[in-house]
């Protein structure tokens, strides 16, 4: 069970760290492929560690929206990583990576088209039946938009949700970095979004390279991602919430003070709905 | 406009440099034209380059940074990725450098990379546990030459006609001594197991690797042993044995 207080993403430059120090944070999130090991050191790793933090799963490689067919080996992999390690959420994306069996290994936008609709539905109850529990779907930050859609992303994502019964992990920077790229408003966005689905927050740094946002997780979360992620609290009331830093990864005390900081702002919105 | 051909434009558009295609799908953005692709052809290489960095540290030494760079991309090109696991990309790498011709300067690179991805196959290997040996103990003698046994999960032999073990050894990260390796040492027969959390690294007498090479193919004892008198016929059979699974690179026996 994924307490909703702030956790942090697990990388392996920290691993030693937190082994030993066994800091106070709440929860850890890590990458689930990065786990798939059949043995060795990671695998003894993420027994230990479970042993001290509830454990968040967090896949980037499952290609959902993909039209390929879903890659049974890796859902495999997946399912025996999750009954070894028990985790209080697993979660993937609302994107794409391959096709024809060609992989990109990023995280690619769909079009927000009825016919994407129902692919990845069908592809997340496929996924959600074969791993015997509800998986979260986390939005993206994006560079393209397709001009045949006929859905706003928020509308989309809420679509899946419904349909599929996935939750949803609202990652707060990367709707930033898509309205500032594509010029929409991320209150709306954030208001749009079905309460009781959201299972988990993401919060993370981006990239300013003028002509647009670079989702780089790369840098402190910025004020207007912490303004925005205030105003999800308020809608939405206090989720699970990790910090990701995932280039130029810094301190483990800096790793904590981000989470420190989500910790209080979220206090601070329970104070106010108590 | 079907999700299929999106995808597929949007790949080819990816790996072609061509945007012309995808073009016709991308919304007019707020963003310089060709920017958005660029920023995903960018994510894309830099990410597969990052993950043949983290599995050949060796070669990149070897080459330096910019080198391994040039050489990645040509690779990504020409071995695209199968897998959603980036843990899976790079098993060709050492095949790509046989024949890349910018590195046919340094012959010695395909077969560091082989041991680089041998290393980095082991240390995710399935954990193995000793030998039983009590019942090693109970096979009665004359049956001994028909026993076959199986190799640590996390453990690879090879061999290459350079001293990649020197060049390997002296190219880790923790290694402070003399970096030169000896070109002219010749080759080698090498036992990589992981121990714990390391990986270790074990050169191989000709007799040593008679017998591990045979074991592995899963020929039987007696097989194994006249390989090794071929090899060197003062070889002390009995402590062959002793040695492999004492160190726990034999760890399992059939009859």
């Amino acid at each position: 069970m994924i307490p909703a207080q702030a956790g942090i993403g697990l990388r392996s430059q920290h691993h030693r760290e937190v082994l030993h120090d066994k800091p106070a944070v709440a929860w850890l999130e890590i990458h689930s492929e990065n786990f798939f090991d059949a043995g060795g050191p990671n695998r003894r790793y993420l027994d230990a560690i479970s042993e001290h933090y509830p454990i968040s799963l967090h896949g980037v490689g499952l290609s959902l929206g993909s039209t390929d067919p879903l890659d049974m080996e890796h859902l495999a992999r997946l399912k025996a990583l999750i009954a070894r390690c028990e985790p209080g959420l697993v979660s993937e994306h609302l994107s794409w990576s391959s096709v024809a069996g060609r992989y990109m290994n990023d995280l690619l936008p769909l079009p927000y088209t009825e016919e994407a609709l129902r692919h990845i539905c069908l592809r997340i109850e496929q996924t959600q039946d074969y791993l015997g529990r509800q998986i979260l779907i986390e939005n993206l930050s994006s560079y393209v938009r397709f001009s045949h859609s006929t859905l706003a992303e928020w509308e989309f994502l809420a679509a899946v949700a419904r349909l599929s019964g996935c939750g949803i992990l609202l990652d707060i920077n990367n709707i930033y970095v898509s309205a500032v790229n594509h010029d929409f408003d991320p209150y709306l966005y954030i208001q749009a979004m079905p309460s009781t689905a959201i299972r988990e927050i993401h919060l993370a740094g981006h990239h300013d390279a003028g002509d647009c946002l670079i989702d780089n997780h790369g840098t402190p979360v910025s004020d207007k991602v912490w303004e925005l992620y205030r105003h999800a609290l308020r809608c939405h009331g206090v989720k699970p919430t990790l910090i990701e830093w995932d280039t130029d990864i810094p301190t483990l005390p800096v790793l904590m003070q981000e989470a420190a900081k989500a910790q209080a702002i979220m206090e601070a919105a329970h104070h106010v709905a108590a | 406009m079907s999700l299929r051909d999106l995808q597929t434009a949007f790949m080819s558009s990816v790996f072609t440099r061509d945007d012309s295609v995808i073009a016709a799908y991308l919304e007019a953005a707020t963003m310089p034209g060709s920017l958005p692709m660029a920023i995903y052809r960018n994510n894309i290489y830099v990410a597969l380059t990052k993950a043949l960095e983290a599995i050949y540290p060796v070669i990149q030494r070897l080459v330096g940074d910019e080198f391994f760079k040039f050489a990645a991309r040509h690779y990504i090109d020409a071995h695209p990725s199968r897998s959603g696991d980036l843990n899976r990309f790079g098993a060709d790498f050492a095949e790509f450098l046989g024949t890349f011709e910018h590195a046919a300067s340094l012959p010695y690179l395909p077969d560091v990379a082989r041991l680089e991805w041998c290393c980095h196959q082991a240390h995710s290997a399935a954990d193995d546990t000793p030998l039983d040996l009590p019942n090693l103990a109970a096979v009665p003698p004359e049956d001994y030459g028909r026993l076959r046994f199986r190799l640590n999960n996390a453990s690879r032999l090879l061999r290459s006609s350079w001293p990649i073990d020197a060049i390997w050894r002296v190219n880790q990260t923790d290694y402070t001594g003399d970096q030169s390796a000896d070109l002219a040492a010749g080759g080698v027969s090498l036992l990589l197991q992981r121990h714990e959390n390391r990986m270790v690294l074990m050169t191989l007498s000709e007799a040593e690797w008679q017998f591990l090479a045979a074991l592995n193919g899963r020929q039987p004892l007696e097989v194994a042993y006249a390989n090794v008198m071929r090899a060197d016929p003062a070889a002390d059979l009995g402590a062959l044995l002793h040695t492999y699974v004492g160190q726990t690179t034999l760890v399992e026996f059939f009859l």
